[in-house]
């Protein structure tokens, strides 16, 4: 009966291949994905053409899962490519959903991001000062290569998207969730995001007190980690601020959680929650005697404020990007 | 011959990244062949410039999902270089550990999911889970172990979190190293089983051979992983710190791939050169594993990576082994790491699946890193690909276009090429 099954199909855009894997993690389960689903394309493990997917119908494909952000040309054109050719479309992991590291490339641009990889770093010996061109002529003829833009996008501030499933990588558990309500024809309204409506804090091991806290730690400057919530113990963890399904699985290692699974149920902007949360635990006796200078000098124990609070999601946030002159 | 060939196989599928195949063939003559890779830049230099040294390794494991844990070793390595931090031995025999977990499940997956349908040709390893139910099910027993184990010892296997500056976050408990070290040794025999399936259908892997320099980690006393100087088949090992002596990377106007060379044109990174530089100190059992197969040093066909990363993977389970009993010898204690942050610049260098991995960071008295450069295996391997096809094309030419396309589609995959990784590739394609 196989043209009553599902057809999937997986891409990549500017990713790390970290969430293709994760399908496989999957490991014998996938071998039942396989028996109720024709998997059409899947770069990593399986062969297709980019031509055979412009020569599919529109809407052929049922469900495809699309993981990367868009930062040039060519990943904007698959984009749009696969939107047409799917029925379902699903933004899936971190790069997808908020735009992930790579939108890190967001407190530069392409002038800024060439200067250091092609001219500034140590390996480099380029006196002619040279960079990619979009296009360049060759004996054999001309050349082209994908622009290259300014800004990193998410995957819906490019094409519509059905779904979202988060994570760096996305917890196998919520894959299965995914997939197995995809198969069932179980699925929840579309634009809704395939995770629990809870913080990672909801799931985390660790006990909260709401006491509130003197000073801001990295990681490695505290002694010893106690059995007792990271942020009270003055390390910035972004698990008030960030939506759980991963089972807050960097606390148990001792990490603090560092936002991957995007913003929480209901609210506009990660890293504007989290920083409402520092300010309401961030306490000193007097402070409200101290100067302006005082109280920056205490925000500035916070470093790196917007890699830190947008590590996964600086293009999906409010502030999108760094101004450059 | 007077027909005109053009293959162009766009967006090359089972690799970890994207990558085009050209080749044009006119009146029995290879006019051009050529490998490109369309993955996406992702310039991971310009973006941890500024970033503090507690963020480095979490911002570029995202390099590369696959080999996240190789790429967290250097990371680490090189902050701990630049800023003066020792480790201990406990954590330097849990690192090996988690060396040996990643390039177990690498190679598994590129052996057995990715390699294994051009052998039984076919399109996917899922056509192979009706026709060799049994295999497939190794294999993916095989990958679950790796997973298992880069689990417990890293605390992911993509993107690990417990591995840190100064050592780990948490370690193994007694318990779970004892059990850990259990299911290793039950997976001697399908291991075995899965190189037999392998060597039953090898005679798929063209034979092939082109002279050229391997570089690859050495200790002269074990089979480098985790450390040691830059050793090269052509020249006298260096150590880390002069690591640009042996990539001396160029920049080529129509790509924005740097490529690598040394003493020759190219070079080679990977499972095939650590096993032709450092074969001596294999364990008898992976050699066993690569009689079965001939191979031996020096090898210079590059099809036979795939079978090196085989006889790689036996050998990482019997150095596991070793490594855990040594562990479970000494009374395993867990520190928290503690270093003061000093301004500095240093190398890491240390083998992941695909080849040597380099990072270096300056970081500032501030802590914060305002220099970064990664140099990745894909990355070096580019120029050796490219002049490997140069030299297998003439032989093609005549043949099936079929043949021809998938004798290169398999010459790439052969080199595991993980272009998800190489941050400065684009797409470059003759219209």
């Amino acid at each position: 009966m196989s043209e009553e099954k599902l057809k999937f199909a997986f891409y990549w855009a500017a990713s790390c291949g970290g969430c293709e894997i994760a399908v496989l993690d999957i490991d014998e389960k996938i071998l039942d994905v396989a028996a109720a689903a024709d998997i059409l394309f899947w770069p990593v493990a399986m062969d297709f053409k980019y031509k055979d997917v412009e020569d599919m119908d529109d809407g052929f494909i049922d469900v495809c899962f699309f993981n990367g952000a868009i930062r040039n040309s060519e990943q904007k054109e698959m984009a749009h490519l696969l939107r047409r050719k799917s029925k379902v479309l699903v933004a899936f992991g971190s790069c997808a959903v908020t735009g992930g590291i790579p939108g890190l490339a967001n407190m530069s641009d392409k002038k800024g991001v060439f200067e250091t990889v092609y001219h500034e770093n140590a390996t480099i010996e380029n006196p002619e000062g040279i960079v990619p061109e979009p296009s360049s002529q060759v004996s054999e003829g001309e050349l082209t290569i994908p622009e290259f833009f300014d800004t990193v996008d998410t995957l819906d501030q490019t094409v519509e998207v059905d779904y979202y499933l988060p994570g760096c990588p996305p917890p196998t558990d919520l894959i299965l969730t995914a997939v197995t309500a995809i198969i069932k024809g179980e699925l929840p309204p579309k634009g809704s995001v395939i995770a629990p409506n809870k913080s990672v804090c909801d799931e985390c091991r660790f006990e909260r007190s709401e006491k509130s806290i003197t000073a801001v730690k990295r990681i490695y400057e505290v002694e010893k980690i106690e059995d007792k919530c990271l942020l009270e113990q003055g390390i910035i963890c972004l698990g008030s601020a960030t939506r759980g399904g991963c089972g807050a699985v960097c606390m148990d290692a001792n990490m603090p959680c560092t936002g991957c699974g995007g913003p929480t149920p209901n609210s506009l902007d990660q890293g504007g929650k989290m920083i409402s949360a520092l300010a309401s635990i961030l306490g000193l006796e007097g402070e409200d005697k101290m100067t302006d200078e005082e109280v920056d000098a205490l925000m500035d124990q916070v470093v790196d404020p917007l890699g830190t609070l947008y590590k996964y999601g600086l293009p999906s946030a409010l502030i999108k990007r760094k101004v450059m002159k | 011959m007077s027909d005109e060939v053009n293959i162009h196989v766009e967006h090359l599928t089972r690799v970890e990244g994207h990558g085009d195949i050209f080749f044009n063939a006119k009146e029995g003559k290879v006019e051009n062949v050529q490998w490109s890779v369309v993955e996406a830049p992702r310039f991971f230099e310009a973006m941890v410039r500024g970033k503090s040294y507690s963020s480095l390794q979490a911002i570029t494991s995202r390099i590369c999902g696959i080999c996240s844990i190789g790429h967290s070793m250097s990371s680490l390595k090189a902050s701990e270089a630049a800023m003066g931090v020792e480790i201990s031995d406990q954590t330097k025999l849990l690192r090996r550990l988690g060396v040996h977990a990643e390039n177990m499940q690498s190679h598994i997956l590129h052996v057995g999911y990715l390699v294994s349908p051009d052998l039984f040709g076919v399109g996917s390893v899922f056509p192979l889970a009706t026709t060799h139910k049994d295999a497939v099910l190794k294999i993916v027993g095989l990958h679950r172990l790796s997973n298992f184990m880069s689990d417990l010892i890293c605390g992911r296997t993509i993107h690990p979190m417990r591995l840190t500056i100064g050592g780990f976050t948490m370690i193994p408990t007694i318990k779970e190293l004892e059990d850990l070290k259990k299911r290793l040794i039950a997976a001697v025999e399908p291991t075995k089983e899965v190189a037999a399936i392998v060597l039953a259908n090898a005679d798929k892997l063209p034979d092939f051979k082109r002279e050229t320099e391997y570089i690859a980690l050495v200790t002269g006393k074990d089979y480098a992983l985790y450390e040691g100087d830059i050793g090269s088949t052509d020249t006298d090992p260096v150590p880390p710190e002069r690591y640009l002596e042996m990539t001396n990377e160029y920049v080529v106007p129509q790509s924005t791939a740097k490529y690598a060379k040394h003493s020759r044109d190219s070079f080679m990174t990977g499972a095939l050169a650590r096993f032709n530089i450092n074969y001596e100190f294999l364990s008898p059992l992976a050699k066993e594993v690569a009689g079965m197969f001939g191979l031996k040093p020096i090898c210079y066909n590059p099809y036979m990576n795939s079978v090196a990363q085989i006889v790689e993977f036996v050998d990482a389970i019997v150095d596991s082994i070793a490594i855990i009993d040594e562990l479970l010898d000494t009374d395993m204690k867990y520190i928290r790491p503690k270093f003061e942050v000093r301004a500095g610049t240093g190398v890491g260098a240390c083998e992941v699946p695909r080849g040597l991995l380099y990072h270096e960071y300056t970081i500032n008295k501030m802590g914060n890193c305002v220099k970064a450069n990664c140099i990745i295996p894909t990355n070096q391997n580019h120029g050796n690909i490219q002049h490997d096809f140069e030299a297998i094309a003439p032989t093609l030419v005549g043949k099936p276009e079929k043949e021809i396309e998938l004798t290169l589609e398999m010459l790439v995959r052969a080199y595991d090429p993980c272009i998800s990784c190489s941050t400065h590739y684009l797409n470059v394609r003759f219209r």
